[in-house]
């Protein structure tokens, strides 16, 4: 590029839509990121992934962006002069796309930059192979602003590029909902939980359909040779085909090395998180051997804590060992959270892991939770325990009808030994699944 | 001032007939050019911005030929060495407001493919030549109406073309811009062909070395603005000599 055509570059970027366009894409990405930044804060991987959610924003604004720079030779009618010179206008025009896609390219870093202040100091993991995902996802604002341009140019009138904005959000929009369609979109509908990552093959896959598709809608815009289009195009479905044709499992993997469950161990109460949210360790010790001290003397009481994610499948958690959704403590900025925006507190979190015991073992309700369950004595049975670790006897959110007691508040009022020997009588018969033991379980505490 | 690049003729139509639809525009018309400031007068609708936009190889005819600087404008790389070589500010002007007039040129002399090395002085001088280096980091959208013609101006001068086209080039020129203007065509016209389209007949008697009325999409007059004053009828209305000459001229070719 020579010293005239970056002068040139340079007038266009700076004289052009592109400064609105950082100054929105930046904010929007910051705003759309935050906003649920428990789901990625500490976390290289999942910092990606929400990346690529907010690209349901940040492309629909590149798309309109792109549309206002290349309607900007209609709107000032300077192309009758521009017909004159002999410059290949696709030399005009890619430099008004190169200067919007660099705006929205520098909005998505930028909005990245910002989550990165909540991931960078305190993540215990780096993460496997997440840059190619942030690529992709600036590949992908390329082509959002090359399917702009080529909107722009060759649709007349002042509305298209908001137009264009608004078919964008709702092409992605109905495309997440698709699992197959969806990989086509720049947009992932979710994010992870830090332990699964995407092959590399998928990211080639996505940056040659992306890539392809920007070329081709670049050249359909202002090439004097529009059919060579096609080449690009065609490189584009070729990537696309592997990317429809395979399913879910077949994309995302598992990373073991990011499932790893690091431990503390004192007084022979093990408290172990996933390495990618070992960051939360420290914090969490002493309160989840808080909650593990509770069941000292109970018959196979809990003596250990896992972080759900740290294992392939909770059925197979060793035994006396309490499965947390750990990610639930987790606050906006990645710290340890005494309550969670939904109510969630570490009594809370544990005493799900009590009752998931009944239902992860013995299967009430035979997988379909909408169905009556088969024995309901296991579930009441698991709705004491539950509150029982909370222990509370009016806790949040439970009506009891007047002059009735519920069967946790008669268990929380018998004296603690008595309660302890109920709970060891409980845990058994969530490793039996015997029927009988949970109608026992539940007649004592009518 | 750049020595002439072209031996030869710079513009030469042959039979050129332009129609839009059931209207011809241009109906058979032939013009030949080389360096100097040509005028090119005629009444509202005579084909003159159409012939303007022919030659800055916006449009194509519908039969006839265009020869510029000898060049065949049906090859690409013919029509873009001749785009190299040309300059043009049509009638309407579009420009980007938020441009400074340097960044204008500067722009423009990019799409012009002037070599990078030429491009800061060639961009100063056509900014100098027009008058506006003292305005030269003023964005367009605080530009008077004047000063954003002499902008246009620049952008068309700043190749240094053989070929220059100007549609109405004085409108919004205040008196003093105009006698400026004139020197500005003289000057360029030295070893360039400079084609004026205009309705202002004394531009044309000041500035132009020649001058050519068109009418019906014809050419029906072709001679020196001293030749049109004294083709004048005296019974004909108008406050100058070429105006009379011009109103005689006109009304002979539309009783013919």
């Amino acid at each position: 590029m020579d010293r005239t055509t970056r002068r040139a570059f340079r007038t266009d970027l700076v004289r052009g839509v592109a400064p609105v366009a950082i100054l929105a894409i930046t904010g929007a990405g910051i705003a759309t990121l935050f906003n649920d930044s428990e789901r990625w804060a500490g976390r290289w991987g999942p910092l990606m992934e929400y990346a690529r959610v907010i690209m349901i924003v940040l492309v629909p604004l590149a798309v309109a962006a792109a549309a206002w720079q290349a309607g900007r030779d209609r709107r000032r009618r300077t192309d009758e002069l521009l017909g004159t010179t002999p410059r290949p206008s696709w030399q005009h025009v890619a430099l008004g796309w190169a200067g919007v896609t660099l705006a929205a390219v520098l909005g998505l870093v930028l909005a990245w930059l910002a989550g990165v202040a909540l991931v960078a100091p305190i993540a215990t993991y780096s993460g496997r192979g997440w840059w190619w995902g942030l690529a992709v996802g600036a590949l992908a604002l390329a082509a959002a602003s090359a399917l702009g341009t080529a909107v722009g140019r060759l649709v007349p009138g002042r509305l298209v590029a908001p137009l264009a904005g608004i078919g964008a959000y709702v092409l992605l929009g109905i495309g997440t909902y698709s699992d197959r369609l969806t990989w086509l979109t720049p947009s992932f509908s979710g994010a992870t939980d830090g332990t699964r990552y995407l092959p590399g093959w998928v990211h080639v896959s996505q940056a040659l359909w992306l890539a392809g598709l920007a070329a081709a809608l670049v050249l359909l815009a202002a090439a004097r040779h529009r059919w060579l289009a096609a080449i690009p195009a065609l490189v584009a479905v070729t990537a696309a085909v592997p990317l429809v044709a395979t399913d879910d499992e077949g994309r995302w993997r598992v990373d073991h090395t990011a499932m790893a469950p690091v431990c503390t161990d004192e007084g022979g109460l093990e408290v172990c998180l996933a390495r990618v949210n070992a960051f939360l360790l420290d914090a969490a010790e002493e309160p989840v051997r808080e909650q593990l001290a509770r069941w000292d003397g109970v018959d196979g009481g809990f003596v250990r804590a896992v972080d759900r994610v740290s294992i392939d499948d909770a059925a197979l958690a060793p035994e006396r060992t309490a499965v947390l959704e750990v990610a639930h403590l987790m606050s906006w900025n990645g710290e340890w959270s005494e309550e969670s925006e939904h109510g969630e507190r570490i009594e809370t979190v544990f005493a799900q892991a009590a009752a998931d015991l009944v239902y992860r073992n013995c299967r009430p309700y035979a997988g379909d939770v909408t169905a009556e369950p088969a024995h309901t004595s296991m579930i009441w049975a698991a709705e004491a325990a539950h509150y029982w670790t909370i222990g509370e006897t009016t806790p949040l959110g439970v009506v009891v009808e007047d002059g009735e007691t519920a069967p946790f508040q008669v268990l929380l009022s018998r004296p603690e030994a008595e309660q302890k020997d109920w709970l060891g009588r409980y845990l058994a018969a969530a490793h039996t699944c015997e029927p009988a033991a949970f109608d026992a379980l539940m007649e004592e505490l009518r | 001032m750049s020595t002439p690049t072209v031996i030869g003729t710079h513009v030469e139509v042959r039979d050129l007939v332009v129609r839009f639809g059931k209207r011809t525009a241009l109906d058979g018309l032939d013009l030949t050019l080389d360096t100097g400031v040509h005028g090119l007068l005629g009444p509202n609708g005579a084909g003159k911005t159409t012939l303007m936009r022919l030659l800055a190889t916006v449009a194509k005819p519908t039969s006839g030929t265009v020869s510029l600087l000898d060049h065949d404008l049906r090859d690409h790389r013919q029509l873009r060495r001749v785009r190299r070589r040309l300059g043009y500010l049509p009638q309407h002007f579009g420009y980007y407001p938020r441009f400074t007039v340097r960044e204008f040129v500067e722009y423009f002399a990019w799409l012009k493919e002037v070599p990078a090395d030429r491009v800061p002085t060639a961009v100063d001088r056509a900014i100098e030549r027009v008058g506006l280096l003292d305005r030269a980091d003023d964005k367009l959208k605080k530009l008077s109406g004047g000063m954003l013609r002499r902008a246009g101006i620049a952008q068309a001068i700043v190749n240094d073309p053989d070929i220059l086209l100007f549609d109405e080039p004085t409108a919004g020129l205040d008196p003093e811009q105009r006698v400026e203007f004139r020197e500005l065509l003289r000057a360029i016209g030295v070893d360039a062909c400079v084609l004026v389209a205009t309705h202002l007949v004394e531009d044309v008697t000041a500035a132009c070395t020649d001058v050519t009325l068109v009418n019906g999409g014809r050419s029906v007059f072709r001679g020196t603005p001293e030749e049109l004053a004294a083709a004048a009828d005296d019974s004909v209305g108008g406050d100058s000599p070429i105006e009379r000459g011009y109103t005689t001229v006109l009304r002979a070719a539309r009783q013919g």
